[in-house]
């Protein structure tokens, strides 16, 4: 259950991102304008009108602040404005802007090179754009009850390789919608097609779901079945027992159920360097990825390239 | 032949089914129309999931969304309300009987649960069926107090486009309706007044058993009344096989038709599909108030009591073939307590259709009431409005004086309201939310056909201008004020007229029966006791017709009086079923 200072902090990019003026009181209480729109309502237009809200996030503050809307967990307001908010943000394009401080690179990539990798000499590097897409799911288990979980996706648009941590690797960084002019690299995978990886990637993930929720609703439907055939005893041809137990079957049955949330496309940074050992000779390219620490070894005469170790950054 | 191979649970496929609530071209679209949003509004988006998403199966989500709105609309969930939504949701998986005694807000406990399924989100296509003069009720209480939006289903085309619908049982088993109903099926079906399916045989028991539904509510007052068999139909239309089929319930709970057997066993059994709150120390109303206010006819008035009264001995022979019918001659002296303008309208259609040797007599007690102009007991209403500015609901049974208060208290310039069977569904609902809300608006008279089922708990004044012969209905009146969601003490004002049968019947409504004080429970056992016995009104009737005089008229109804007390002492009378459910 998330705690009245995340919900505030939604609260609070939710009223920003609608450029809605509002006020923190002593971090408790918050008081908006926000403009809705009424409905048509029969030959009437639809109309914008400014509303005042008061809203606080601990059921601890209702007699200190009469009148004010607690906005918690399952609370109207707040799923208020979360509808609200699933009016945006599904799409979007972006690029993460990294540095170009050639020492900090060398720093980060350092200590992501496996042990016993020659000493060379960091020379002529290049940074190029990478196209991904990351997509998000919501993906709900239900029988009778229901259970709710979110899944992310990252797709590498060029080797078509996936990346499961690509939305939490994002976090760290800064994004922003002005794209790369030059140094991107190419897609090779057409978006129609990521967007099925992604779709088959979802399905895969709602597999690997814990049987237990599945048997305990078989149990429970089975305990329901036994009770309908002490009702029908011998008469279990009738149809009116086939319609009732397909009736249960159909409460009972496991269903997973997928839905989209949104999608991105977006360009992350490589930083490739070109090595040479110390005695001159070539060594594979180190293709390094700031977003999500980790370097790739590519050599150029092996068939398949090798990865480093996945390490956090250093500092 | 060979034998119909038996359908086992083998066949019912538990492999999870995985399917895609949307696909991905509205994706596509809107990256062709290059419609990007915010790095910001892309988080925020998940975000907002992540805060939706709700893992809990144990704590209720209802009364966190509806806090606030309860908070303003003064509504408070009581405690066994949430426990009732509760044990539904946890233990009975949602198939339940609710079987609260009147006025502990069984519509409240349906509404919450289905609330709580719609946020879960286990449900979204529900249906409620309850009878045609609480479809409006219903939509109103789910809108103002849920925030759950429905159609009332009239004409068939809501089937197919709406989620949440409500329709009055006789209308959705109508060819038109019931084919869509049946086809579609609903996540959640509420019967309001379930206990109209205690027949299985009745097209609507029938038709109800055959929806596709996933959850379902029975929701009544009195799941068992006169036969232990209507409680198996009940309990086997929500969960077939919980009392195993009739035979084997017969043999193991029935020791005779009203006399069930293995009671700790079958009462057991029961609480797994049933919730049946009662009053008691945990659930209590605010008290009730009764003033009776002894008022003198006016002579024109009295003659003309004593007149009709004279007429009704003289004519009434019940079970025989009479001039006039009994029951007509039972009315006219219910009429003439309650105002002369009433009996007019008796009198002229009785003049109308009767022989010419009693025809004179009709037109001469016509006459008489034609020229009393003011009957006493307004003058009594007028006092009793002066002392109070809150809203007063007044009940009689009559239209003719629902008419003759209204224009009385208007001249008196008492802006008044009329409640009665003659308006429509929707301008009922007007008039009651009228006036709930008009600050203008002191008084509504209401007759009891109109107000049936109707809840009015923002007032908590009433007067009896006059006072049905059949308790039951008395406390029916009461009922419309005296429950849930009233906070202060309920005053009841009773007109009583010195010398008619209305002072002897309050008399021994108010002192043997102690009708007023008595909880729901006991006026199920005073309404099982008229239900053995003769009707009420012909009992008073009787009582009235032997009496050659005012003092044994009030004797033959104390008898009466003394006769249902004693019946509800005696613990041979309580229903042998009464701690079953």
């Amino acid at each position: 259950m998330p705690d009245a200072a995340a919900v505030r902090e939604f609260v609070q990019k939710a009223l920003a991102i609608n450029n809605a003026e509002y006020r923190l009181v002593d971090g408790e209480l918050i008081i908006a304008k926000v403009t809705v729109e009424h409905p048509p309502f029969l030959f009437g237009p639809p109309r914008l009108e400014t509303v005042t809200l008061n809203l606080i996030f601990q059921p601890e503050h209702i007699n200190k602040y009469p009148g004010a809307e607690l906005a918690t967990p399952g609370s109207y307001r707040l799923n208020w404005l979360i509808d609200g908010i699933r009016r945006r943000g599904g799409l979007t394009k972006q690029c993460v802007t990294y540095h170009t401080n050639f020492r900090k690179w060398q720093k980060e990539i350092q200590p992501l090179l496996p042990v016993g990798f020659p000493y060379f000499f960091f020379h002529h590097p290049k940074l190029h754009y990478r196209p991904y897409l990351l997509a998000n799911f919501l993906i709900s288990y239900r029988t009778d009850e229901r259970r709710d979980e979110l899944f992310s996706v990252g797709l590498d648009l060029v080797s078509g390789q996936i990346l499961p941590t690509l939305q939490a690797d994002l976090k760290q960084h800064t994004l922003t919608d002005r794209m790369p002019v030059t140094s991107t690299i190419k897609e090779e995978i057409p978006v129609k097609e990521a967007i099925a990886i992604c779709r088959a990637q979802a399905e895969k993930q709602a597999k690997k779901m814990d049987p237990g929720w599945i048997e305990e609703a078989r149990e429970r439907f089975l305990t329901e079945l036994a009770c309908l055939k002490q009702y029908y005893g011998e008469n279990r041809d009738e149809v009116a027992y086939r319609t009732r137990a397909a009736e249960l079957h159909n409460k009972f049955r496991p269903r997973v159920t997928l839905t989209w949330i949104n999608l991105a496309l977006l360009y992350l940074p490589e930083v490739s360097y070109t090595l040479q050992s110390l005695s001159g000779e070539p060594l594979p390219t180190v293709l390094y990825y700031p977003v999500g620490s980790r370097i790739e070894l590519k050599d150029d005469h092996a068939p398949n390239p090798v990865t480093g170790p996945r390490v956090h950054p250093v500092g | 032949m060979a034998e119909q191979p038996l359908i086992s649970e083998e066949c019912y496929s538990f492999k999870p089914l995985i399917e895609w609530e949307q696909d991905e071209t509205p994706f596509l679209a809107g990256i062709r129309k290059k419609e990007w949003d915010s790095w910001a509004a892309f988080n925020l988006r998940l975000e907002a999931e992540a805060l939706a998403i709700t893992q809990t199966n144990e704590e209720l989500l209802c009364p966190v969304h509806l806090h606030d709105l309860w908070a303003r609309a003064g509504m408070i969930p009581y405690p066994h309300q949430l426990e009732t939504v509760r044990r539904v949701i946890r233990e009975m998986r949602g198939r339940a009987i609710l079987a609260d005694e009147v006025g502990l807000g069984k519509t409240i406990e349906a509404a919450m649960i289905l609330k709580e399924y719609l946020l879960r989100g286990l449900v979204r296509r529900f249906l409620i069926l309850t009878p045609a003069t609480l479809c409006r009720q219903w939509a109103a209480e789910l809108m103002e107090k849920f925030q759950i939006p429905t159609i009332i289903a009239r004409r068939g085309h809501e089937w197919d486009i709406y989620n949440g619908l409500i329709c009055s049982i006789d209308t959705a088993k109508r060819q038109g309706h019931r084919e869509k109903i049946l086809a579609r099926g609903f996540d959640l079906v509420i019967v309001d007044e379930a206990h109209k399916l205690k027949n299985a045989r009745t097209v609507s028991a029938q038709f109800v058993q055959e929806i596709p539904k996933k959850y379902f509510l029975l929701l009544t007052a009195t799941p068992l009344q006169n036969d232990l068999k209507e409680l198996f139909t009940l309990i086997s239309l929500l969960r077939p096989g919980q009392l195993g089929n009739y035979r084997a319930f017969r043999q193991r709970y029935v020791a005779g038709k009203r006399k069930p057997k293995n009671h700790s066993e079958l009462r057991e059994i029961l609480s797994q599909v049933m919730v049946r709150n009662k009053r008691g120390p945990q659930i209590q109303l605010p008290e009730r108030q009764v003033t009776t206010i002894p008022l003198t006819l006016t002579p024109p008035e009295q003659e003309l009591y004593e007149e009709v009264t004279a007429f009704i001995r003289k004519e009434y022979r019940p079970g025989e073939q009479g001039r006039i019918n009994p029951l007509t001659l039972i009315t006219l002296q219910r009429e003439v307590c309650s105002s002369s303008f009433a009996v007019a309208m008796t009198l002229y259609r009785l003049a109308k259709n009767c022989d010419e040797s009693t025809q004179w007599r009709i037109v001469s007690l016509l006459e008489k009431s034609r020229q009393i102009k003011e009957n006493a007991k307004i003058e009594k209403v007028l006092e009793i409005l002066s002392q109070s500015k809150e809203k007063f609901l007044i009940f009689t049974e009559f239209i003719a004086t629902q008419e003759y208060i209204r224009s009385r208290l208007h001249a008196a310039g008492i802006p008044t309201l009329c409640f009665d069977g003659t308006l429509s569904a929707s301008k009922k609902d007007w008039t009651r939310c009228f006036f709930r809300d008009s600050p203008h608006h002191q008084v509504m008279v209401c007759t009891e056909t109109g107000g049936e089922g109707v809840n009015l708990q923002f007032c908590h004044q009433m007067i009896n201008y006059d006072l049905p012969w059949n308790p039951m209905r008395i406390e029916q009146r009461i009922g419309r004020i005296h429950r849930l969601g009233q906070t202060r003490p309920v005053k009841i004002y009773n007109l009583s007229t010195v010398g008619t049968i209305e002072e002897h019947l309050l008399n021994m409504l108010e002192e043997k029966i102690r009708m007023f004080e008595l909880v729901i429970g006991d006026m199920n056992q005073i309404n099982r006791y008229l239900g053995d016995s003769r009707s009420f009104e012909g009992r008073v009737m009787e009582a009235i017709v032997r009496a050659k005089h005012n003092r044994e008229l009030r004797e033959n109804l104390a008898k009466l009086g003394e006769e249902i007390a004693n019946s509800l002492a005696a613990p041979a009378n309580s229903a042998p079923w009464d701690d079953l459910i």
